[in-house]
């Protein structure tokens, strides 16, 4: 079978990303003052960058072995474990699965420098374990058994995959948390109850199976978020892989460095994204046309107001301690200072993304069938887009040497805003089809505001709050890298990221001070995240039902 | 397939899980494990050069206490002590010239005529007549014994001895020893002394005026040369200051070979062509001659009497010849053999390995139990350092100032402070009203809060320190800091008729108090800090006018102008005692002395400190001069930075003496 480039490009998201992003390097590699020539050198491999000496790719390689290796096995463990929690939760009811999920999102949602650097106080100062990675020199003579260097080597690499594993463990147990719960009431399930299928086999075959769609998603969309924790988290274990060269090129700002390792990651994620694709390929995915998809987020209303409580006690926590306790006064006023200047930053931001978002959206309704594939396509690769967004943050903070602010911020974080609008939109295909029956006029704007936009309005509520924990969490991520080397025109002040970077350099000395801005930032992620889906609920109740046609819009 | 993925699903977790606690607890084992050295590492980026003649950063410094020993060694409680050298003496031979040698031997019957208490009050030990030359020899250089015995023999018409200096355009050497090889009246040269290609300087005695004659002939006819002659001195005598010194019998280098009079003369030779220890250049010009009397035994002629020349051989490490012979040529071609080929020096210690970033140093004492060998590791990165310290594999370490206060905290550290070469002070003039008044500087000082600065500077790493010399050197008289008090120099200015008007300012005949203070441009450090010491002036009601320009403008056109109010500079503590050039009252209008501090009391301890040889006196009288000149307020020291040293003194229940010892935990 002969396939042409074109098909190739097409049908392959992991040989689009990986143009994509070496693009991107060249381009950083060029605004930075790079020449042509350093260009071609960097894509065969030849570029000398930092003190690393000539030939990019040969030291870049085994940097990368080794950080895909600990990704991977971080990917995997990370999955795999919190499939198994998430079923277990099943298996105990409905309440521990909401529980699970709620957990991951709290995992899912702490900065993972203040997990890094909290479990490296505890092994070090409390359990006694040594983390042979941060020294990067061999200081005393001793002789050990090889049983134990391998063991000692072991834990070199087994600590930050387990570091990095957290995080996909959090979004494993929010993803998959209630979804087995609604899993196990669908008629299909129920039926092959009754048929007499054992419960292994119903969990094991069928429920991975209708779960097999939902877990290539969150497979997709782990990249960016797996690739950020790695850069943090090796660096701070000064672990020898491509995240510690990155966090080094960033901290020094140096566009040739840069440009190298995003190269690096371009490699990366489209091995990822190409494993993927052949597993698909050896595996099909089960049809979903069987499957009744309830989209609702249901009974999250306790949840919502356990999260606001929470989130309110933390912020009046915060807020009120200089108060209560004047001797150790100075400390959470500065704290609370940077939280409210980084929530205002976050409704902003998330304001901006969900108008931006709802543009788009509109544009995309409104435009003829061609934008429509294209906005398919788009979809696609949509779930990789922060990877992207940072290539291009470099590439306008080092490459053009402007800083990053707001707006700019706001306008690269539409593009996921857009694409997770939309896909509200295309959950909504099937009332397009219906109004079209009615002989409505498809894609007007008066069938956008009287029908789509209140059905797609609790998307838009809830758009707007997960853009606002992301921009939380992103915006600690920016400004903790961003460090000394200001990536940030807006964050260069104060900001939370910013205090834990000055905090990691004292962990030993006061450790607890990591705590109130990491847990609060949690917090307010998971607050923003539960009052979205309670607020979305509420929304939709007024609105009919366009899903199964059983209603009349008008 | 799909019913194999249970044991995937629950199998990878698990297996990493188990993994995990197994690989932990093999890391626990072997951290346990390891003993042995003793670590101090370093997050300075700087290349340490091992130069002990040059030392660069803190771990240089650190090390040449520990692998160098020196040929005499300051003390700051015992003055100068025996190092290599074990014992030292001055002294010092002046000669007279008579008209001939009749007279000549009559001054000497004259002078053996004396009684023995005389010669022992001259310090007398021998003369000796050569021709028309008396050579007298005294057991002490510097002292008045040839001035008192010269009393003795006027009678005979001593002739003066005069001192020529010769300026030429080009090769003095040359001209020099060709003019003497053919000169009629070359008996009369006693002495040549050339300082440089264009210049030298003759002593002369006798019929100098032929022999100015034949000189200035000879550089007639030379008119390329443009020649200038003049006489720059006339004294009775030629002094000739001799130093003697023993080396210790058992002193050896690391690798066993004796320190032998070769070692010492070539390291000094070495070590004075280099631009290393430009502060000893001008006592190391006057070195005449090094004569070697025996394996352990040498003397160094000097052409003048200059007390400080002694810093010669003070805390300076001594090296093999052979290493000078082998490695001179290759550091002057801009290698740095010190790192590549480390000498062996005579200290405790020894150099095992050079790596990149590291140095292992094996200690030589056998009695050191512990530790054996001690690590270097320098240009790491902070947090790195603090997690080995953490991690009991790193025993000495600098941490961050906000560090310093927990860590003091903890049970089994010592901390050592040492203070920055370098420190930042106001300098006055003294000539400038109202500053020329003592107590109007006494209140500007009074008024600055320094702790404040310093927290405010240096997050609190830094220490007052009013001297001149270096603090806790043996010079110093560690002078007690004047403490901040606003309402004591409010009520000193008010005394002095400067009273508070409406804005708060203070004001004299209607005319508000202010100066301006000078600091360089394009340092954020200096103008925060300028900026502090106007608020904390204004609070006093004085207006300070801040003016920042180049370093060059500021010391070409302003200070050496005396140009300038109050100036804000940074200056090194002084480690030599000849402070002349500083503050000489000779000194004010053009030379060094930017203040203008004119003080006959503060001349002649500085005129007494060029002259003394003891070094017992010359400790005496530098701290004298020290206090002297802290009471006119010259200047106003701000701070100093500290850099603290954290050392375990408690490894795993051993407690290092030694180590803490060899890294200067006792400072």
């Amino acid at each position: 079978m002969k396939e042409g480039l074109g098909t190739i490009l097409r049908n392959s998201i992991a040989l689009r990303v990986w143009i994509s992003m070496t693009i991107l390097s060249l381009l950083l590699l060029w605004f930075g003052g790079g020449t042509f020539l350093d260009g071609l050198k960097l894509l065969v491999g030849v570029l000398a960058v930092g003190n690393e000496g000539e030939g990019s790719l040969r030291f870049l390689f085994w940097r990368v072995v080794r950080s895909f290796f600990i990704m991977g096995l971080a990917v995997m463990g990370g999955l795999c474990a919190s499939f198994a929690l998430s079923l277990v939760a099943s298996f105990m009811g409905a309440f521990f699965s909401r529980l699970a999920r709620a957990l991951g999102r709290l995992l899912g949602y702490m900065p993972i420098m203040s997990v890094c650097l909290l479990v490296i106080y505890a092994c070090i100062k409390q359990w006694e374990l040594p983390i042979e990675s941060m020294l990067p020199f061999e200081t005393k003579s001793f002789s050990e058994t090889w049983f134990n260097k391998l063991g000692r080597d072991a834990w070199g690499w087994l600590l930050p995959s387990l570091l990095l594993s957290l995080p996909v463990l959090g979004k494993g147990l929010e993803h998959f948390g209630e979804n087995f719960v609604s899993l196990s009431k669908q008629p299909l399930m129920l039926g092959l109850k009754a048929r007499g299928v054992t419960r292994t086999d119903r969990v094991f075959v069928h429920t991975f199976a209708l779960s097999a769609e939902k877990m290539r998603d969150l497979v997709v969309s782990l990249p960016p978020l797996v690739m950020v924790s790695t850069i943090i988290v090796e660096e701070l274990l000064r672990y020898k892989g491509w995240g510690e060269f990155g966090a080094k090129a960033l901290r020094a700002g140096d566009a040739p460095r840069l440009a190298a390792f995003f190269y690096g990651g371009a490699f990366m994620v489209a091995i990822w994204l190409g494993l993927l694709e052949w597993l698909e390929r050896r595996y099909p995915m089960p049809s979903q046309e069987t499957l009744h998809r309830e989209d609702r987020d249901s009974s999250n209303m306790g949840w919502g107001i356990l999260a606001s409580l929470l989130g309110a006690a933390g912020l009046a926590t915060i807020w009120f301690w200089d108060h209560l306790f004047p001797a150790n006064s100075g400390f959470f006023t500065q704290v609370s200072l940077m939280l409210e200047a980084e929530l205002l930053h976050a409704i902003y931001g998330a304001f901006c993304c969900t108008v931006w978002g709802v543009i788009l959206t509109l544009v995309f309704f409104l435009t003829p069938k061609a934008w429509s594939e294209a906005l398919g396509e788009f979809l696609r690769v949509g779930r990789l887009i922060p990877l992207f967004l940072i290539g291009i943050c470099f590439l306008w903070v080092t490459g053009l040497q402007r800083p990053l602010g707001t707006w700019l911020l706001s306008f690269f974080m539409s593009v996921p805003a857009g694409y997770a609008l939309s896909k509200v939109v295309d959950q909504y295909k099937g009332s397009l089809r219906y109004l079209s029956s009615y002989g409505v006029g498809a894609k007007s704007l008066p069938l956008f505001a009287k029908v789509i936009w209140p059905a797609v309005l609790p998307g838009v509520v809830k758009l707007f709050f997960h853009a606002l924990s992301t921009w939380l969490i992103w915006q600690c991520f920016i400004s903790y890298l961003g460090k000394p080397h200001q990536l940030s025109a807006l964050l260069e002040s104060s900001s939370v990221g910013g205090l834990i970077y000055e905090q990691s350099e004292v962990i030993f000395d006061h450790y607890i001070h990591l705590l109130p801005p990491s847990l609060m930032i949690t917090t307010l992620c998971f607050t923003a995240l539960y009052l979205g889906e309670c607020l979305s609920e509420a929304c939709r109740t007024a609105q009919p039902n366009l899903r199964d046609g059983r209603q009349k819009p008008f | 397939m799909l019913k194999g993925l249970r044991w995937i699903i629950f199998g990878v977790p698990l297996a990493l899980a188990l993994l995990t606690i197994w690989s932990a607890k093999q890391a626990k084992n072997s951290r346990i494990a390891r003993h042995d050295d003793f670590v101090i590492a370093s997050s300075v980026s700087e290349a340490v050069t091992l130069n002990p003649f040059n030392a660069v950063g803190e771990v240089d410094l650190e090390l040449r206490k520990i692998l160098h020993e020196s040929l005499i060694r300051s003390d700051a409680k015992a003055g100068l002590v025996s190092g290599i050298i074990e014992k030292w003496q001055w002294q010092q031979t002046s000669t007279v010239w008579f008209a001939n040698s009749d007279i000549a031997k009559k001054a000497e019957a004259k002078i053996r005529g004396l009684t023995p208490e005389l010669w022992e009050k001259f310090s007398l030990i021998e003369i000796e007549v050569k021709d028309n030359e008396l050579a007298m020899e005294f057991g002490q250089a510097g002292s008045l014994g040839p001035s008192l015995l010269y009393q003795h023999i006027a009678e005979f018409g001593p002739l003066p001895l005069e001192q020529w200096r010769v300026e030429v355009a080009s090769e003095a050497k040359h001209h020099h020893e060709f003019f003497i090889q053919n000169a009629l009246e070359k008996s009369q040269v006693k002495r040549a002394r050339i300082l440089s290609d264009q210049e030298y300087l003759l002593d002369v005695s006798g019929e100098t005026v032929r022999l100015m004659e034949e000189l200035q002939l000879y550089y007639q006819n030379h008119p390329q040369l443009k020649a200038r002659i003049r006489v720059a001195s006339k004294q009775a005598m030629l002094h000739k200051p001799l130093f003697q010194a023993l080396l210790r019998e058992d002193a050896k280098f690391q690798d066993g070979q004796p320190i032998t009079v070769e070692d010492v003369e070539s390291t000094l030779r070495f070590v004075y062509s280099k631009p290393w220890l430009a502060e000893k250049a001008d006592a190391w010009r006057l070195v005449d001659s090094i004569q070697k009397v025996s394996d352990k035994h040498f003397k160094v002629y000097f052409y003048d009497v200059y007390g400080p020349s002694l810093q010669l051989f003070v805390d300076l490490p001594i090296i093999p010849k052979t290493w000078i012979d082998q490695f001179s040529a290759s550091l002057d071609s801009g290698v740095n053999v010190f790192r590549q080929n480390p000498p062996r020096g005579a200290g405790k210690a020894y150099i095992e390995h050079v790596g990149e970033r590291s140095i292992s140093v094996a200690l030589a004492d056998e009695k050191i139990q512990w530790p054996k060998r001690l690590q270097l590791l320098f240009g790491q990165n902070s947090r790195a350092i603090r997690t080995g310290y953490e991690m009991d594999e790193i025993d000495a370490f600098w941490p961050s100032s906000s560090s310093i206060e927990y860590i003091s905290k903890e049970d089994e550290v010592k901390l050592s402070k040492q203070s920055s070469l370098n420190r930042l002070l106001i300098l006055w003039n003294t000539r400038r009203t109202p500053l020329d008044k003592v107590d109007f500087r006494r209140a500007m000082g009074m008024a600055v809060n320094r702790e404040f600065l310093i927290k405010e500077m240096l997050q609190g790493q830094g220490r007052v320190h009013d001297g001149i010399f270096y603090p806790g050197s043996w010079l110093s008289s560690n002078p007690e800091s004047e403490a901040f008090n606003l309402e004591a120099a409010r009520k000193i200015l008010y005394s002095l008729g400067w009273v508070r008007n409406e804005e708060g300012y203070l004001v004299k005949n209607q005319e508000v108090l202010s100066f301006r203070l000078l600091t360089v441009e394009g340092n954020p450090e200096r103008s925060k800090l300028a900026k502090l010491l106007e608020a904390q002036w204004k609070e006093l009601g004085v207006k300070v006018i801040l003016e920042e320009m180049p370093l060059n403008e500021l010391f070409n056109n302003r200070l050496q102008q005396r140009n300038f109010d109050a100036a804000l500079i940074g200056v090194n503590f002084e480690t030599q005692w000849d402070q002349l050039a500083l503050w000489h009252s000779s000194q004010s209008v053009r030379g060094l002395n930017f203040t203008s501090l004119i003080s006959p009391e503060v001349d002649a301890k500085l005129e007494s400190l060029r002259q003394e040889f003891d070094p017992k006196i010359i400790q005496n009288l530098a701290r004298d001069l020290e206090k002297e000149l802290m009471e006119h307020h010259p200047f106003l020291a701000l701070f100093c930075a500290e850099s603290t040293l954290v050392i375990r003194n408690n490894l795993k229940g051993t407690i290092s003496e030694h180590a803490t010892r060899l890294m200067g935990g006792d400072r």
